[in-house]
């Protein structure tokens, strides 16, 4: 990787961090689905 | 990685020089930089589209450009403004701002940021070339109402994708706001320490999250009925057009206060250092800007009193609507309780602070007065609805945006502004602001409708008051561009904490700070709560 950010987080915590990205990303797309889907 | 690999990529940097470190940056204040020069262009961009609508209104009868010309500049005007200008503005600040504010090294996912930057450019590309089209730009307005929107030509499927685009950079920046918060605090940093600018970005981002995907689902069902034979808003195959306005405004409303909880946010930063008080009320202004998400999501319908709906649910959202005067009346109050028997001084960002509690209360009242059903019936679609919107948007979010960086600018640059030309700069723009949108509020109450490029000579001498004030505010912008400029390229040495009274863990950094912000976290002893 030629910019690396400091790596001062834990490995835990950018699981964590990943985890939670994950989540989100999915309740949005559950959000997009039912505004188009629940019209059909 | 160990202290002295970070002193090494500290000193002779890893990272690309030239155009490919902006393309490739992973960096939170790199990316900060890029999302507040984007959002400077499309200000003046959008702001361009403004001076066009105010030259021709300056007089009735049409002078300088044709009908259609007109509506496309309404149209784009608004687009470019709210996601182009005001939010990747606020995504600029949290970018620069919240891993310092919070003792993080960096956002939780820096290779995401890097995407929902870079989307941008893309985005507005496509929507900005509709000008260029035959048949031209949108000119159905930002709203995109069926039927009328899917009159648009070519630039129709550009138009919504450009939406769809600005709102997978909006929900990706959301996703790593709250990931960042939630995941990189430093120890002792806990939820009701937070800086309030902090908090006010986490609500926005759970806005955004939830508003946005309803937005894309209504223009992807507004696609497929142009070009995929469906009917979701043709009343003729079965669909409802109306159906299209509940969506958006379920989208819409959110959207307002996705556009100025992070001004409240600023607010309260700024307020307290100039102020040399702690803020009064911190837990308060958090419960108020929780109370007024929720409540955002249940008022949309009162864009709508006047398509029509059973008289339970104009007073539900009558109701509603004017509940939300109660949160932010407590904001309201906070901030003068903090400034009341302080020791104020009158910088330029605390200038622009104070004209927002003004100002954007008139905004709010003048929104109260809307949210009445029987009186929103006369001033639907007038100018007092512009009046209104423009009072909470420029004298709301973009005087915030405006105090933020001049509050922000010696912390980024290391060099402080000049204030004399900062003091020129708010002096002119709260004039004539003034004068560009306080008659719009008479003429929407004598009648004049909003949109509309030609009108009644009734209306002429507000309209030319207002065209001047409008003209005059947009050439003092160039003011900002020149402060900042030169704050960039020198002047005095910025300290590290740079106001007398400022509190918090970004001030105790360097001015400018290093390129990684807290390689090591904080001292848990330096971190102090409910201050801002």
């Amino acid at each position: 990787m030629r910019e690396s950010n400091p790596k001062t987080r834990e490995p835990a915590q950018r699981r964590a961090a990943a985890r939670t990205a994950l989540v989100l990303a999915a309740v949005a797309i559950a959000i997009y689905a039912w505004a188009f889907l629940s019209r059909i | 990685m160990s202290e002295a690999a970070i002193h090494h990529d500290e000193h002779h940097g890893h990272h690309p020089s030239g155009m490919m470190r902006w393309l490739t940056t992973t960096n939170h204040k790199d990316i900060g930089t890029l999302y507040l020069l984007f959002s400077l262009v499309m200000f003046f961009i959008g702001g361009a589209m403004a001076m066009i609508i105010r030259l021709e209104l300056f007089q009735p009868g049409l002078q300088f450009v044709d009908p259609q010309f007109f509506n496309s500049m309404t149209t784009m005007h608004a687009l470019v403004m709210i996601f182009g200008a005001v939010m990747p503005a606020w995504t600029g600040f949290a970018n620069w701002m919240i891993p310092m504010m919070i003792g993080a090294p960096d956002m939780a996912l820096p290779r995401l940021n890097n995407w929902s930057f870079w989307i941008l450019p893309f985005a507005f590309t496509l929507l900005l070339s509709t000008v260029f089209m035959p048949g031209g730009a949108p000119a159905g307005g930002w709203t995109m109402y069926p039927p009328l929107v899917l009159q648009t030509g070519m630039a129709f499927p550009f138009l919504i994708f450009a939406v769809h685009f600005m709102g997978a950079s909006s929900i990706a920046g959301a996703i790593n706001i709250i990931a960042t918060v939630f995941n990189m605090r430093a120890p002792g940093m806990t939820l009701m320490k937070l800086p309030l600018f902090v908090w006010t970005w986490i609500i926005t981002a759970f806005l955004l999250i939830a508003s946005i995907p309803v937005l894309a689902g209504a223009v992807t069902m507004l696609l497929t009925d142009k070009f995929f034979g469906t009917a979701f808003f043709s009343a003729a195959g079965g669909g409802d057009p109306v159906m299209f306005q509940h969506i958006f405004w379920f989208f819409g409303h959110p959207e307002v206060y996705i556009l100025i909880l992070p001004a409240f946010g600023i607010v309260s930063a700024i307020v307290p250092t100039f102020a040399r008080k702690p803020l009064f009320g911190y837990s308060s202004m958090v419960y108020a800007s929780a109370a007024i998400a929720f409540l955002s999501f249940i008022v949309w319908a009162h864009h709508m009193f006047t398509v029509g709906m059973p008289l339970a649910g104009e007073l539900f959202f009558m109701y509603t609507t004017v509940l939300i005067a109660v949160p932010t009346g407590v904001k309201v109050f906070n901030w003068v309780a903090t400034m009341w028997q302080s020791s104020m001084t009158f910088e330029t960002p605390m200038l622009f602070a104070i004209a927002f509690i003004v100002l954007f209360t008139i905004g709010g009242f003048s929104g109260l007065m809307l949210g009445v059903t029987p009186v929103d019936f006369q001033y639907h679609d007038t100018y007092f609805v512009v009046a209104h919107f423009h009072y909470v948007l420029v004298t709301g979010a973009i005087f915030a945006l405006m105090a933020g960086a001049y509050f922000w600018l010696p912390k980024w640059t290391g060099h402080m502004y000049d204030e004399k030309l900062g003091q020129l700069h708010f002096w002119l723009s709260t004039i004539s602001v003034n004068v560009l949108f306080f008659p719009q509020h008479f003429l929407g109450l004598a009648g004049m409708p909003r949109r509309i490029p030609d009108y009644a000579v009734q209306f002429t001498d507000f309209n030319m008051v207002s065209s001047l004030g409008g003209f005059v505010f947009g050439l003092s912008q160039i003011l900002f561009v020149v402060v900042v400029v030169k704050c960039i390229k020198g002047g005095a040495k910025a300290t590290d904490q740079v106001w007398e009274g400022a509190h918090g863990l970004e001030w105790t950094l360097p001015s400018p700070p290093p390129y990684h912000s807290f390689n090591t976290p904080p001292d848990p002893a330096t971190i102090e709560g409910g201050m801002r």
